[in-house]
């Protein structure tokens, strides 16, 4: 499913330079990532899914190297195969849950053609238990809420990837737990690959697998 | 589709900041354009009235104030010429004059002594009643009559000119006789009466109880062969009737009797030029060509104008820069959005679409609300006009 290998990423300007010698994520894995701050799990989470491209090496997903294409292929790429769930859930105020959610169809031309329509949303919306508030503003959600609508949004183009940011890092314990089970049993549903980002090392034991990306680039230089 | 509905959500949700945005838009449209409307409308009220008075004649001074009171009955009163002027005039053989006694008001509207010839050269006939025809009568332009809900037969009592002034004109109280029909010009707001009516207003004549057969002894003061003087306390009518109508009378000679102005009407151009060249040294009279006064006039408008619309200029590069800065502010508050649509998927030219997309809407609104000013702006035009015509 994901492929990286020799891959070594440096921002402009930052002395420090993300390095993975290799990494492979197989196709339904439920992996967590882990890292001091600073260490680069955001860059790479952003690598795989096409929002960055690396300055040296590969990544493919799906069997597609994300390097050959460009900044439109990757867009479209990513539209079709990625699910994107945000530490801060980066909802739009200005929609209601139900816009929120299908904001991936209402942005992307090529994904729009593929629109599910309100049904889908319906669905979604009710497995994550938000079948009543469709057409609530999500500035009247509370936290767990809004990161629930946020996952409801990664998941609604049926991604056949789902990449996860600190997706608990806005919430307290409780919450975090019960939002962690349900991105976990919705990418079981969806039976989408998941690989998340996180800091909380309670909830490493709800993963497949955990990645220590030190660890992992301190095996050898990329 | 999509960048238009997330564009339309995203000003209705910001409500506030949209309302502002549009109303600074709006009025810094609106407002040039109105004045522009309204100051062209303006000229052409005041060059219509202007171009349809051939030449208009008073006592020598302001050559504005007598064309603003002889056209418009507006303005400083100008001095008044004697009526043997506007006879002088007319004896010259080179069209019909017109006088014209506007000094006093009746409930806030000028009282307009003339003949009947000015009826008919206006083109003034009455929609209600019949024009005046004996003395204390009067006709109502119709919007003086809307104003005062006047009809013919009703009673209009004219303005003193000074209620501390016990010694000055007594109101006299009309007769309306009929109702002009309305012809968009200063006459709609106008009370016409008889020049000799106005005098009674002023004075100059007046109708009081026979002290000889009928009044109370006490108040003679002297006889003197014909001639009998009596006190103050003699009753005088305040009203003019078909009873008390042969009691009134004026002292004096009524050729010395003053008009404010004067309308001429020549039959040609050419007797125009001779009579405006037989006048032009004159020393007590002056005979102008409306038209090229009001011009002039206007002149001294479209200078304010002009001021006008270098101020507006400034205001739209002021309004222009404001909402540049608003436009750049909103970007960096807002450039996470824009990151999380394009990490979503949406291209960075998307993004700048459905940006550009809330400006157009901002601007359509604006210009909707525009085009509602300008519809309510056109129909209270008449109603400004009005309250700006001189």
């Amino acid at each position: 499913m994901i492929r990286l290998e020799q891959v070594r990423f440096r921002y402009d300007e930052s002395p420090y330079e993300l390095r993975v010698p290799a990494l492979a994520i197989e196709a339904g894995e439920k992996v967590a990532i882990v890292a001091p701050s600073g260490a680069g799990k955001t860059t790479l989470l952003h690598l795989i899914a096409g929002i960055l491209v690396p300055q040296a090496g590969s990544v493919r997903v799906n069997g597609i190297e994300l390097s050959a294409l460009g900044d439109a292929a990757r867009r479209d790429f990513r539209c079709e195969h990625v699910g994107l769930v945000f530490q801060t859930f980066e909802l739009l105020e200005y929609l209601d849950v139900a816009e929120n959610i299908r904001l991936p169809y209402l942005v992307n031309r090529r994904l729009r053609a593929k629109d599910p329509g309100e049904a889908a949303v319906r669905e979604l919306a009710a497995q994550a238990g938000l079948g009543e508030k469709l057409r609530r503003g999500v500035e009247r959600l509370s936290q767990g809420e809004r990161q629930r609508v946020a996952l409801c949004r990664a998941l609604i183009a049926r991604p056949a990837l789902l990449l996860a940011d600190e997706p608990t890092g806005s919430l307290d314990p409780a919450t975090g737990r019960v939002a962690l089970d349900l991105l976990l049993e919705l990418a079981r549903v969806h039976r989408s690959t998941l690989v998340a980002v996180t800091h909380d090392r309670g909830l490493l034991g709800a993963f497949d697998r955990t990645v220590d990306l030190a660890e992992l680039s301190a095996r050898g230089p990329a | 589709m999509g960048v238009l509905r997330l564009a339309w959500r995203y000003v209705a949700y910001q409500r506030l900041k949209t309302a502002l945005l549009v109303a600074s838009l709006a009025l810094t449209v609106f407002l040039p354009l109105a004045v522009r409307a309204l100051v062209n409308g303006y000229s052409e009220r005041l060059l219509a009235r202007a171009r349809a008075t051939p030449l208009a004649a008073g006592a020598r001074g302001s050559r504005y104030d007598l064309i603003l009171h002889a056209l418009y009955f507006r303005g400083a009163v100008p001095r008044a010429m004697p009526l043997r002027d506007v006879k002088a005039l007319e004896a010259q053989g080179l069209g019909a004059a017109i006088p014209l006694h506007a000094r006093f008001k009746a409930q806030g509207f000028p009282v307009v002594g003339t003949s009947l010839e000015y009826f008919e050269f206006r083109g003034l006939r009455p929609a209600a009643g019949r024009l005046p025809l004996r003395l204390g009568d009067c006709v109502a332009g119709a919007e003086a009559a809307r104003a005062l809900g006047l009809r013919p037969d009703d009673r209009l009592l004219t303005d003193p000119e000074n209620v501390l002034d016990l010694a000055g004109a007594y109101p006299l109280r009309m007769r309306v006789t009929g109702i002009l029909a309305p012809n968009a010009s200063p006459d709609d707001r106008a009370i016409f009466a008889d020049l000799k009516t106005v005098w009674l207003i002023q004075g100059l004549g007046h109708g009081h109880q026979d002290v000889v057969e009928d009044g109370d002894p006490g108040v003679i003061l002297k006889r003197e062969g014909g001639t009998v003087v009596a006190n103050a306390a003699l009753p005088t009518c305040v009203e003019v009737t078909d009873a008390n109508l042969a009691s009134f009378h004026f002292h004096g000679d009524p050729e010395a009797f003053p008009v404010s102005a004067a309308l001429l009407v020549p039959p040609d151009e050419k007797s125009g030029v001779l009579l405006r060249g037989r006048y032009e040294k004159h020393e007590t009279v002056q005979v102008l060509p409306p038209e090229a006064v009001v011009e002039d006039l206007l002149g001294l408008v479209l200078r304010v104008k002009r001021f006008f619309d270098a101020n507006f200029a400034l205001v739209a590069l002021a309004m222009a820069l404001l909402l540049a800065l608003v436009v750049s502010l909103s970007l960096r508050l807002r450039a996470r959005e824009r990151e999380t649509l394009y990490k979503l998927g949406c291209s960075r030219g998307t993004v700048f679409g459905m940006l550009a997309g809330e400006l157009l809407l901002v601007a359509a609104m604006s210009l909707a609300l525009v085009a509602l000013l300008a519809a309510a702006g056109a129909a209270f035009q008449d109603d400004l006009m009005r309250m700006l015509l001189p």
